[in-house]
């Protein structure tokens, strides 16, 4: 159990997590999802007191993690891919970590079995791979067979294998009633590995809960609409419940306004239509329009060239925010 | 290849964390320990150290053989002439220590190594005093051997030199030297905990002993009287030098008191605590 109440951390006049509270329960795995520099290394640095809030707490198991006894058997951390000293072996460096808690050589020896790294336990980080990286993070979280585990992006730089691996573990660790919260950048990674979704985007929580909850809430009913009377039904449609992107002419996507709905009222007016398509919400989708306004780094598309109408003949909001 | 594709009942494998494990002083000692021999460098500098100090001696030794008579102070086996033995030791075998113990903290923060060792130790001062403790014992042991090597080599090679222990400053001068050589590295871990980057803290402190210091102890301007005697490294070595040579050394650069032995090396050793303990603090309050 991971509970997070008003926590804040400020790096001058930069806002890196805003005040958030959230609550991460056991025997689930918990996706936080959010663009690059959303926040979401910062929070989880702040779980194992690597950083100081700048205001509000985070506890583990009702404690700040710096007050247990016992922390590698409490939270088992995966933080960055290479938090090892390059000069040292995968099992050396197991072993200085594992000594920390008095925890012996055996151990070290089967998580370095459990996370596939036999062949290379003995030669030093610094030839290893992104993915052996990775690996040796993840056999170090595992160490003290915590009640907690703390993933950030773990599958970076995995090979499909390795991909398959984490999702696997992460299933399997939760259903023993563990704590997992993982992090990723990728909704499509998250997806298929979570039970409930944290998203956070410019060091706010813009979404949380189960899954599916999350993606229904993010996504309204899209319906594509190709007519040659493409600005006449726009605006015979154009209401506070619909919002209609005009994509190129005689191409509608209208969002609010069921296939159904839109079909009787263009068979009402006469409008003649060639296609009539529900689209439906996708993962992707809902991901982007949660955090549209909160990704830092837009790609290299200038504003200018978003805000040029797309087609004239169209009434009705247009929407410069591509959905596709 | 599949070793890694099924994900094994993580409960089996618990069965050897013990219930008990904690982190207590004792196990970061350990912890400390492994990672000081886990890194080769370790090896390296401890045998350079070593080799330094042996190769100073011996040409010391092989000098005193051609010097004229009465070149070299005080009588054979006299502490002062096994201090001639041990001196350039004393300066230049500190130098690899001290980039050693600058490294096993400076290194964890280059590295990122950092953010494992105080994930498992989130109280985070257990650490600073078990590298510490770690870095004095193995620079300390280190020297102490390089000392005792020296000593076997010139007492082979120059009778003269063998240390006659009935010289009441003998023991002092020889357990002096490799006291001031592991005090000098734990200067420069203090200063590497506190600057958190490798070649500020070895430029820092080894510029300050060689250089700053040398230059201070040249300029002959009365303010610096009372500076000079609490200078880290001039102070400090006074633990390993004999009396005969203190009173010449305070007479080239006048001093306004003239420390004792003991009350220099706790100078030096004053300095050390100021500086753990600014890291201490840096260390309790900064994110890392």
């Amino acid at each position: 159990m991971i509970e997070a109440h008003g926590l804040t951390k400020r790096y001058g006049s930069k806002t890196a997590v805003d005040g958030i509270d959230f609550t991460v329960r056991p025997g689930r795995v918990t996706g936080f999802l959010g663009p690059n520099g959303a926040g979401k290394s910062t929070t989880m640095r702040m779980i194992v007191g690597l950083d100081h809030p700048t205001a509000g707490t985070v506890t583990v198991q009702g404690q700040p993690y710096a007050k247990l006894r016992s922390p590698l058997t409490e939270v088992g951390a995966l933080l960055e891919a290479k938090a090892v000293h390059p000069g040292r072996s995968a099992r050396g460096h197991l072993r200085a970590l594992a000594a920390t808690h008095g925890i012996g050589d055996k151990r070290v020896d089967q998580v370095i079995e459990l996370a596939g790294l036999g062949a290379v336990a003995k030669k030093r980080v610094k030839g290893f791979s992104l993915g052996m990286g990775q690996r040796l993070g993840i056999a170090a979280a595992l160490l003290g067979d915590p009640h907690t585990l703390i993933l950030d992006e773990p599958v970076n730089g995995l090979d499909p294998e390795g991909v398959a691996w984490v999702r696997g573990l992460a299933k399997h660790l939760a259903s023993e009633g563990r704590t997992v919260f993982l992090s990723s950048h990728l909704m499509s990674e998250v997806a298929v590995t979570a039970d409930d979704l944290l998203v956070i985007g410019r060091g706010k929580i813009v979404a949380q809960g189960p899954v599916d909850e999350v993606v229904s809430r993010a996504t309204s009913t899209t319906v594509r609409v190709r007519s040659p009377h493409a600005s006449e039904l726009a605006a015979a449609l154009s209401g506070p419940r619909a919002t209609i992107d005009a994509i190129e002419p005689g191409l509608l996507e209208v969002h609010g306004p069921t296939a159904e709905e839109i079909g009787e009222l263009a068979a009402a007016s006469s409008f003649v239509l060639h296609e009539l398509t529900p689209v439906s919400g996708s993962l992707e989708q809902a991901y982007m329009s949660l955090t549209a306004d909160s990704v830092e780094y837009h790609s290299g598309v200038p504003d200018d060239a978003a805000s040029i109408p797309t087609d004239a003949g169209t009434t009705g909001p247009t929407s410069t925010e591509a959905h596709r | 290849m599949s070793t890694a594709t099924t994900p094994r009942p993580a409960s089996a494998p618990s069965a050897s964390v013990p219930t008990a494990a904690r982190v207590t002083p004792w196990h970061v000692l350990r912890s400390e320990w492994i990672k000081l021999w886990t890194l080769r460098s370790t090896y390296w500098t401890v045998g350079l150290t070593v080799a330094v100090l042996v190769l100073l001696a011996w040409a010391m030794a092989a000098s005193f053989g051609l010097a004229p008579e009465g070149s070299y102070p005080g009588s054979d086996g006299s502490a002062s002439l096994v201090y001639m033995l041990l001196a350039p030791g004393q300066i230049f075998g500190s130098l690899v220590l001290i980039v050693l113990a600058a490294l096993t903290t400076t290194g964890e923060y280059t590295t990122g190594q950092v953010r494992s060792t105080f994930a498992a130790v989130p109280r985070r001062l257990p650490v600073l005093w078990a590298k510490g403790l770690v870095v004095a014992l193995v620079s300390f042991a280190t020297a102490a051997v390089g000392t005792a090597l020296s000593l076997l080599l010139a007492g082979a090679l120059q009778p003269a030199m063998r240390p006659d222990w009935s010289d009441p400053e003998m023991l002092r001068i020889v357990v002096g030297t490799p006291l001031y050589i592991a005090t000098l590295a734990l200067l420069g871990f203090a200063v590497g905990a506190l600057l958190r980057n490798s070649a500020a803290a070895i430029a820092t402190t080894i510029g300050f002993v060689l250089i700053i210091e040398s230059v201070l102890n040249l300029i002959s301007w009365k303010p610096l009287e009372y500076v000079r005697p609490f200078l880290p490294s001039s102070a400090g070595v006074r633990v390993a030098t004999p009396e005969e040579m203190l009173e010449m050394t305070d007479g080239m650069a006048t001093v306004a008191v003239s420390l004792t032995p003991w009350a220099g090396y706790a100078v030096l050793l004053g300095w050390v605590a100021v500086i753990l303990l600014a890291a201490a603090v840096r260390l309790r309050t900064r994110d890392v």
